[in-house]
């Protein structure tokens, strides 16, 4: 029988991925203004809109 | 799909069980966060369906019956927001908080504390989202939202304060689900029980992995967009404002690369549920694990890139309004798939039709029309012609009812027994399946008639032509509307009562969940099953 507690060592991996994809979703929100504002002036000025 | 030996061990609760207020407010059990996601959906679902209620009792005639304009167009805002973000959301999540760590085997979620956390800042943004719609009414309120959930501007600049309660309510909703989302990720990949391997997960723990990368790819834009709106508001920046150099549409494309994701959000988890339903009632394996696994990631990977169909309207390139239509239209392939691998699962399957079977099949035919209107909307030439219309309201009234809704109505009865210890009233519960589905059928089906005949929708008048179609509509969303107080009824009644549920509720059921008694004890898996 295999057990899986919740160890310091998994609470450390748990919170480090935690962290890692908390750090993806602050960059996904910081670059979104200027990402979509630039992709938006490419699109307008090949005259889409 | 897996199977698993385990000792009784987890049978024990070892450790102290609080009681009384305290459990909730500061549980960090996973069963319990799950149980207060469900209720408090449970409650929005009311709330919103109140809301349409009256849309409806609006639009049984032509002319102004209860409303003015400006409080019709605030109800049409206030349902669909309190809907999407406050019933179905919270539900999809209720169902991961109860049903990923007993389905992998895992003790609890990977962060209990932060699990509660994104819980409980769900009731302050549902506060803020209320104070939006009612804040109008107070002296010096400003004006009523009446953008409708897309918020666009220009109009949403000039919304009095209320839109400024609604844009902090949008960022709390949003940390609330990234919050949630990150713990299931985290759940999912570091907490399974040995030998579970990715591709031995079952299908409702894979939609659930889809559906929460999608969220922490497409929340922080929406948070970015709502922002920009807030600059623009009080900070003199001129993102969307024309007549500061700035372009409303631009507001579009960031709001559209949230909303059409959040589509695949709201229905990807029902349909994995359906992936344990399915099986259960046709007694046989699920068919083609593998490519509904590739099918869900190929949904979300082109779902996040076909966003502009939602714009067609705006006079963008033809090469851009090409690529947007034939990307849209490719989605329809993925869809497909997933409804052939279920329709294959109960080819000479031994059926059996209780309540979540029937929700199930329902689903199937509902939902596969609701995507049928959804490839003549993707159609450039016919999406003009329908933009805007009654169509459009059917056509997603068709996808999201029975693809997120139907599906989570199905998930609860399907695990209810596992939940309260108690079998639901199967007969109740079939009552409730057929009026809940014929008065779905008479509130939606009519509104494409309305539509194709010109029709336009988020207006409180219409013309006299259409009064007929509206009445038949009216008649059937009330029915429709009250037919949700059986659910309530039938839920209080299993939580009460009833007959002792097995640890294996249904006869065909396969997975981790079924091992552990029903209820389960306070602390599922303290010793983690072996899968083979």
């Amino acid at each position: 029988m295999a057990t899986l507690v919740m160890d310091a060592q998994l609470r450390r991996r748990n919170r480090r991925a935690a962290w890692a994809l908390a750090a993806f979703v602050l960059l996904v929100f910081a670059s979104a203004v200027p990402f979509w504002t630039g992709l938006f002036r490419l699109m307008t000025a090949a005259g889409g809109g | 799909m897996s199977t698993a030996t385990l000792s009784h061990a987890h049978e024990q609760d070892h450790d102290h069980v609080p009681t009384g207020w305290r459990r909730w407010l500061f549980s960090t059990n996973h069963k319990d966060i799950g149980t207060l996601y469900l209720i408090f959906a449970l409650t929005m679902l009311f709330i919103g369906g109140a809301s349409a209620m009256l849309v409806r009792a609006e639009l049984f005639m032509p002319g102004l019956q209860l409303l003015e304009p400006d409080l019709y167009n605030n109800l049409v805002t206030n349902h669909a927001l309190i809907m999407i973000f406050g019933a179905v959301m919270p539900a999809a999540a209720g169902l991961a908080n109860w049903m990923i760590p007993l389905m992998i085997g895992a003790p609890d979620m990977a962060l209990p504390r932060m699990n509660n956390l994104s819980f409980w800042i769900l009731p302050a943004a549902a506060l803020m989202l209320m104070l939006s719609f009612v804040v109008p009414f107070f002296p010096g309120g400003g004006s009523q939202i009446n953008t409708g959930w897309t918020l666009y501007p220009p109009l949403s600049l000039q919304v009095g304060m209320s839109m400024d309660f609604l844009i902090f309510a949008i960022h709390l909703l949003g940390i609330s689900s990234v919050l949630a989302s990150i713990n299931i990720i985290v759940t999912i990949f570091n907490m399974r029980a040995p030998g579970m391997s990715l591709m031995k997960m079952p299908i409702f723990v894979w939609t659930w992995l889809v559906t929460a990368f999608l969220l922490i790819l497409v929340v922080p834009v929406l948070a970015g967009g709502v922002t920009m709106l807030l600059f623009d508001r009080h900070f003199g920046t001129s993102f969307f404002n024309a007549a500061g150099g700035g372009d409303p549409v631009l507001f579009q494309h960031l709001f559209w690369f949230f909303g059409h994701p959040e589509v695949y959000i709201l229905i990807l988890p029902s349909l994995g549920a359906l992936a344990s339903i399915v099986p259960t009632f046709s007694r046989k394996p699920l068919f083609g694990y593998k490519s509904l696994v590739g099918a869900m990631i190929a949904i979300a990977t082109i779902g996040m890139v076909v966003w502009a169909h939602h714009q067609y309207t705006i006079g963008m390139s033809l090469g851009a309004v090409k690529y947007f239509m034939i990307g849209t239209i490719i989605i329809s392939i993925p869809v497909g798939l997933m409804i052939f691998n279920y329709i294959a699962t109960m080819w000479r399957g031994a059926m059996t039709f209780e309540t979540p079977m029937l929700f199930a099949v329902a689903i199937l035919l509902l939902f596969t029309f609701g995507g049928l209107t959804g490839v003549m909307l993707a159609v450039v030439p016919a999406d003009l012609q329908y933009h805007d219309s009654m169509f459009v309201v059917a056509h997603f009234h068709y996808v999201l009812l029975p693809g997120a809704v139907f599906g989570l109505f199905a998930a609860v009865f399907y695990w209810l027994p596992k939940w309260t210890g108690h079998m639901y009233d199967e007969r109740l519960a079939k009552i409730f399946f057929w009026t809940n589905i014929i008065s779905f059928n008479i509130t939606f089906f009519p509104q494409h008639f309305l539509g194709l005949a010109g029709m336009p929708r988020r207006i409180v008048d219409y013309n006299a032509m259409f009064t007929e179609f509206n009445v038949v509509s009216s008649l059937g969303a009330f029915v429709f509307g009250l037919s949700h107080l059986l659910l309530l009824y039938i839920v209080i009644k299993a939580v009460r009562g009833g007959r002792r549920a097995e640890p294996r509720v249904w006869e065909g059921a396969k997975g981790l969940e079924w091992e552990l008694s029903s209820p389960p004890p306070f602390h599922s898996w303290t010793a983690a099953p072996q899968v083979r």
